[in-house]
């Protein structure tokens, strides 16, 4: 019992050290507060039952990914919410502050995350928003370089040709 | 530099990886390349309006106070219902006045018989409370 209860708090404690990241991926996409704060809480009990051990991620890889899966997998329940439902969602957004031009750009770039692997949206990420360097991306994956490459290079690509697709670009 | 070497290079170039001699070569090899150029232009672009994307800073603090207090606007709508039921009543009770029915409920007047007992200010609230269970949806139809 004792050694259970370390070792979930020794994994709470792990996870808090990447808990502003995990919102900060989540609300990027989701642009919403409480969306972003329920795509953390579903990471954190994913973590706390599946976290990688010596696994091919990282913890920092592990959790990105998660995270971005969540977040898109919320985006594609939201839409295929009743067309009301999504109205009153858009007027929250609205009210909590996300400008209908942010709203729409978001929702454009989630849809075109939505059609990269894994690991392509993961690279991206790690890449736009955290800064990564591709090694760094190489390490947190346990992938060759020329490989987070690759993943970079069509992940950015696609995102372009869904943004022109949606004359956002 | 040729445009297989610059293909080699576009991943770096775009995440900004590049040493500054290479980066030099790489556009000095794309103003010679109109095309490789025009699409390494839209790849910018593509990155640049990613980062338009901001997140908060602080995960513990919300954004606004309705995020922190959750406080239903719900009510605000229901009151300003109840309110325009209450004025609808009171001017459709003073222009339409007649026995009472047993038909199904149509206007306000049906609504209370006219030898209910009820005081003036609970008349109006009952009727002002059959509109507002109209305006919701609920229906009427069971005289009071």
């Amino acid at each position: 019992m004792t050694t259970t209860s370390t070792s979930t708090a020794d994994a709470n404690a792990a996870f808090d050290q990447h808990r502003e990241e995990v919102y900060a991926w989540a609300y990027r996409i989701l642009g919403r507060h409480h969306d972003a704060l329920d795509v953390v809480q579903d990471v954190c009990l994913r973590w706390l039952r599946n976290r990688p051990a010596g696994g091919a991620d990282s913890p920092r890889g592990w959790l990105r990914r998660v995270t971005m899966n969540r977040a898109v997998d919320l985006i594609r329940s939201r839409k295929s919410a009743p067309r009301a439902l999504s109205s009153a969602s858009e007027l929250s957004a609205r009210a909590q502050g996300d400008a209908l031009e942010t709203m729409e750009l978001r929702a454009t770039i989630a849809a075109a995350l939505d059609r990269l692997s894994e690991m392509q949206r993961s690279v991206l990420i790690a890449k736009v928003y955290d800064g990564l360097t591709f090694a760094e991306i190489a390490a947190d994956h346990q992938l060759a370089v020329p490989t987070v490459k690759t993943h970079y290079l069509r992940a950015v690509s696609a995102t372009r040709d869904r943004l022109r697709a949606e004359s956002r670009l | 530099m040729n445009r297989d070497e610059a293909n080699e290079l576009m991943a770096d170039y775009l995440g900004g990886e590049l040493s500054p001699a290479d980066r030099l070569r790489f556009e000095a090899y794309l103003n010679t390349d109109p095309e490789l150029a025009g699409e390494v232009a839209g790849l910018e672009r593509t990155l640049a309006t990613l980062q338009q994307l901001d997140a908060p800073g602080n995960v513990a603090q919300p954004r606004t106070a309705a995020d922190h207090t959750g406080a239903p606007r719900w009510w605000i709508a229901a009151a300003l219902r109840y309110a325009a039921a209450v004025a609808i009543a009171f001017l459709a009770g003073y222009s339409l006045r007649g026995p009472a029915a047993e038909s199904p409920v149509s206007s306000p007047t049906r609504l209370v018989r006219n030898d209910a007992p009820d005081s003036r200010s609970t008349y109006w609230h009952r009727v002002a409370e059959a509109y507002s269970r109209r305006a919701n949806g609920s229906g009427l139809g069971r005289p009071l």
